[in-house]
């Protein structure tokens, strides 16, 4: 018969290889550079082309970013021998383009800055505690709390371009945490 | 006293021996984080020889716990393993049965 002893070691045993795998399986350093850098570059786009240009843009550089990010995950799960089910982060994606899109062309025809500016980023910063759930991550918890907290500083402030104010700390603070997350060598 | 009406059944007598080896236990812990792994993974993570992987793993597709695949990487052959539903549901069972062991013994004390 086992004892509670030898179960409870069992169940540490069992801990610890999930913690190494969840460890070794975490790649969403790669994404936070890359949806980073293109959500700092979108800010210009909200001065120069309003909302309408915005939209255009991440009709581009969404699933371009994604193509990168997917492209890099598959040839790492074949240089280190494991894989993570894709099915989420897709869900996760799909979630956030209905929602930002929705609220962004939705703000923009009830005519209200603050729901077609700050909607998008706010549904981000959801979308990133889902993206922490996922990937059992304290680091992007933190920083989707903080996001949410952005968007609320943003919103009570008044600020003119709420929108590119929102993507420029968006990308900077992405572009900080992924390279904070960044391992120090991720292939085998 | 024992309450004739309860079922005093200790709950290692649930285990599935299937499972409750260790490495198998691992190898399924591992497998139900990851959508897939390969064989050189598994040997690494679990700290095992091929010999013991093999036979670990040949008892867990027996049991219809694990699928196998065997693939080439170029010209390397490559072994991918997956958790089938079984198999993941096996190892939720038995991570159960250990909270229950545990539990058990606690409110023993």
């Amino acid at each position: 018969m086992l004892d509670d002893d030898e179960a409870a070691g069992r169940l540490a045993e069992v801990r610890v290889l999930r913690r190494q795998t969840l460890k070794q399986l975490q790649s969403y350093w790669f994404a936070l550079l890359v949806f980073g850098t293109l959500l700092a570059a979108s800010a210009p786009f909200f001065g120069l082309f309003g909302g309408a240009g915005t939209a255009l843009y991440w009709l581009v550089a969404a699933p371009a970013g994604t193509v990168l990010v997917v492209r890099r995950s598959r040839d790492l799960c074949v240089v280190q021998g494991v894989a993570r089910s894709h099915r989420p982060y897709f869900l996760l994606g799909a979630g956030l383009v209905v929602a930002c899109f929705g609220l962004g062309f939705g703000g923009g025809v009830a005519g209200s800055v603050a729901i077609s500016e700050v909607g998008p980023p706010v549904a981000i910063a959801v979308g990133y505690i889902v993206l922490a759930w996922i990937e059992r991550s304290a680091l992007l918890a933190t920083l989707a709390v903080g996001l949410g907290a952005c968007c609320l500083v943003v919103l009570g402030r008044g600020v003119s371009s709420p929108g590119a104010v929102l993507a420029v700390v968006y990308g900077a603070s992405f572009i900080v945490v992924g390279l904070v997350a960044r391992p120090g060598v991720d292939t085998r | 006293m024992t309450d004739p009406g309860v079922t005093t059944t200790h709950p290692t007598a649930e285990l599935d021996n299937t499972v409750h080896q260790r490495a198998r236990l691992g190898i399924l812990t591992v497998l139900n984080e990851a959508e897939r792994a390969d064989f050189v993974y598994l040997r690494d993570a679990l700290g095992i020889t091929d010999g013991n992987l093999s036979s670990n793993l040949q008892v867990l597709q027996d049991a219809g716990y694990v699928k196998i695949d065997k693939t080439f990487d170029g010209k390397r052959p490559r072994t991918w393993v997956t958790a089938t539903k079984a198999g993941r549901k096996a190892l939720a069972s038995e991570v159960a049965i250990l909270k229950a062991i545990i539990a058990r013994a606690d409110g023993a004390r």
